[in-house]
């Protein structure tokens, strides 16, 4: 035995550790197991089930809702064809799309503010970040309703200034919609931008300003780029549940702003056509695949630290 | 962007009764000194002692509660960071973790707008003996190397005044003494005026022409380094710097230029030269006298024969005994009762004094000093390195 590894024997006997058995190989896997087989069940097996349905077609003579399990590739053909469909399939990501830009508009600052100007009360505005989830969804998002009402103050301010007609509204309108799903999903946004900038090292952006980078500059050369995870993350977890949110559009739009999220749930509820609601959930989640590759691509997390 | 401007000067910097305040507490009190253009000048002092602070106000990092800052002619006290002929080298390097060393380098010249940066950063990168790794990321280099490039980011630049905030306190033993070396050579090179703020009393000695102790906010004493560990003023760089021995006497008389002192030991000439200025002649003034362990010559009282008399000596015997290799410490317990350290070097192993054994300890005049008995006999004990 080499003094090395007998100093190294000694080491591992005196920090009290056993040398690693064989099972210990397998504790990765075990403790993967769980996580596994949750997403086995709950994701793989709907999934495959959901792409079979998407396929099938009506049996003949047969009554509404009722299919046989073909491979009618036909359907996703003659769905995003369909102008009923590929509109507001394109009018959900016009306005999630929105909503992102404008959640990273506000959630940015907000995030850079308790980051660096909070001092004690950083903790107290964390808080604030999440409060809203306190209260459910629905009865959030149908608050902004009353809020946004004909007879409310918000809209007698904006008619009495002229910003807004004395007939127009604020509610139902595509206004209200991105506004819901912008105020929905800015917790989403503001939360992991907040993480990369407050790992931030300060002593970075002094050195940029010792290097001569005027503050601005150094926020576009230094903070900016160190938080680009938070903001890939944080306009992910906005724009990917917003493109297929049906609650904002139901609550707060009318039928001309329906997206596609309205779509697959009137399909699936109301005309029990299952295959073509199958087939819309498939495009939906293809597109957003698509797109955030291109994203995540482009912008290119791996090189930051 | 419109570039902004910086200001442009060169010559030495002053300090100018520069105060920091945070709350009640002053950091650095009404401390005024010149670094002399092309010096490389350290702040020695332990840590809280406001030397960091003192480099924060040079960088413009921190606002000076009452004071100016100059460089040559030019009032830089509140200019902006980012328009001062300063540049950083920071204690933990902050290099930019999203750049290549190259960005990294060229950084403050882009911000200058200096179009083609290739040729200054090539040379930079030459300077520190890096210029294979332009391409890597900070966090794929050693401690060593990043705080080279933090060095070559600053240098580039050609400040009128480099700031070093304990730059090598990172690095391991071996590492760092290199790096004193290297930090010499490349100050030299270069010849730009070094500020370099340690608590480590090797490394400002090893490289500063000019060192000044720093203590609760103010500069306790400063000079060339040998001036400070021959002739301390006061008894915190008396022990700060090195060790000392300091005991208390009281003056008996001035004699010529001779200052003679008693305790319960005995009589002690010093030179007047080796007074400090803070020490009042009068007979019967208390004072410390002092003198370096390694200037004292250790003997057994057996050999000693008659009384040198030229030297000052004090009689009493060893307590304790260490052997470290080029030199052997006793410690000493004279007859008065007061604790002398010596160090002996080690001429012959075999000559070694036992613990118990009566010995005479002698040092010649000059090699002593002589401080104001007002002093704290451990001030700066404790935390020296």
């Amino acid at each position: 035995m080499s003094v090395a590894a007998a100093i190294g024997d000694t080491m591992k006997d005196a920090s009290g550790q056993e040398p690693p058995k064989k099972a210990g190989r397998f504790v990765p896997y075990m403790l993967m197991a769980p996580g596994m087989l949750w997403l086995a069940i709950f994701f793989v097996v709907p999934i495959a089930s959901l792409f079979l349905t998407s396929l099938q077609t009506p049996v003949p003579g047969g009554q509404v809702g009722e299919f046989e399990q073909t491979f009618n590739f036909a359907n996703y053909v003659n769905t995003l064809t369909d102008d009923t469909y590929y509109v507001p399939l394109i009018r959900s990501f016009v306005y999630s799309g929105i909503a992102t830009l404008l959640a990273l508009a506000i959630g940015y600052p907000l995030a850079y503010a308790i980051a660096f100007k909070s001092g004690k009360n950083r903790n107290l505005l964390l808080v604030m970040v999440i409060a809203p989830f306190f209260v459910s969804f629905i009865l959030r998002t149908i608050a902004w309703r009353q809020i946004l009402a004909d007879e409310g103050f918000v809209v007698g301010i904006l008619r009495s200034i002229g910003l807004v007609s004395e007939t127009g509204g604020l509610y139902p309108s595509a206004f209200a919609v991105i506004m819901g799903l912008t105020y929905n999903f800015l917790p989403f946004m503001t939360l992991p931008i907040y993480a990369s900038l407050e790992r931030v090292d300060p002593r970075l952006i002094e050195a940029s300003g010792d290097l001569y980078a005027h503050p601005f500059t150094g926020f576009r050369k230094v903070t900016f780029p160190l938080s680009m995870p938070g903001v890939v993350a944080g306009t992910l977890l906005t724009f990917i549940p917003a493109a297929g949110d049906y609650v904002n559009a139901a609550l707060l739009g009318r039928p001309s702003n329906t997206m596609i999220g309205n779509r697959i749930e009137y399909t699936f509820l109301s005309v029990n056509d299952y295959p073509t609601a199958a087939v819309l959930s498939f495009i939906l989640m293809a597109c957003i695949l698509a797109m955030v590759l291109v994203y995540v691509r482009r912008v290119g997390t791996e090189d930051l630290v | 962007m419109a570039k902004h401007d910086i200001t442009q000067a060169e010559g030495d910097l002053y300090l100018e009764n520069l105060t920091k305040a945070f709350g009640d507490f002053k950091a650095v009190n009404d401390l005024s000194l010149q670094v002399p253009q092309g010096s490389f000048f350290a702040l020695l002092g332990p840590s809280g002692c406001g030397k960091t602070t003192t480099l924060r106000m040079v960088a413009g990092l921190e606002d000076p509660t009452a004071g100016n800052i100059r460089i040559g002619d030019s009032d830089i006290t509140y200019t902006k960071p980012y328009a001062r002929p300063v540049n950083t080298v920071f204690q933990n390097y902050a290099l930019f973790p999203h750049m290549d060393i190259y960005e990294n380098v060229a950084f403050g010249l882009k911000r200058r707008g200096v179009k083609d940066t290739q040729k200054q950063v090539d040379d930079a990168l030459e300077l520190i003996q890096l210029s294979s790794v332009a391409k890597r990321k900070p966090t794929q280099l050693s401690g060593g190397q990043q705080q080279r490039v933090a060095l070559a980011r600053a240098i580039v630049n050609r400040p009128a005044v480099l700031l070093l905030d304990e730059p090598l306190g990172a690095l391991d033993l071996k590492l760092r003494r290199q790096m004193q070396l290297e930090l010499k050579r490349i100050q030299t090179e270069v010849g730009l005026t070094f500020i370099h703020v340690t608590h480590d009393q090797e490394e400002a000695m090893t490289m500063a022409d000019t060192v000044a102790v720093m203590n609760e906010g103010v500069i306790e004493q400063m000079g060339p380094p040998t001036d400070l560990y021959e002739s301390p003023k006061t008894a915190f760089v008396a022990n700060f710097l090195g060790q000392s021995n300091l005991f208390p006497a009281k003056i008996v008389e001035l004699s010529g230029e001779d200052l003679i002192l008693e305790d319960i030991d005995g009589r002690y000439i010093m030179p007047m030269s080796r007074v400090s200025d803070r020490v009042s002649t009068t007979a019967g003034t208390g004072v410390l006298v002092g003198v370096r362990p390694e200037k004292i010559a250790i003997t057994r009282f057996a050999d000693a024969g008659e009384a040198p008399t030229h030297g000052n000596f004090v009689d009493g015997h060893v307590l304790s005994m260490s052997f470290l290799g080029v030199s052997t410490q006793y410690e000493v317990r004279t007859r008065g009762g007061d604790m002398i350290n010596v160090f002996s070097q080690n001429l012959d192993v075999h000559n070694v004094l036992p613990p118990g054994t009566e010995v005479r300890l002698s040092w010649l005049p000059h090699h002593g000093f002589v401080l104001s008995g007002g002093e704290d006999i451990h001030a700066g004990m404790d935390q020296a390195s």
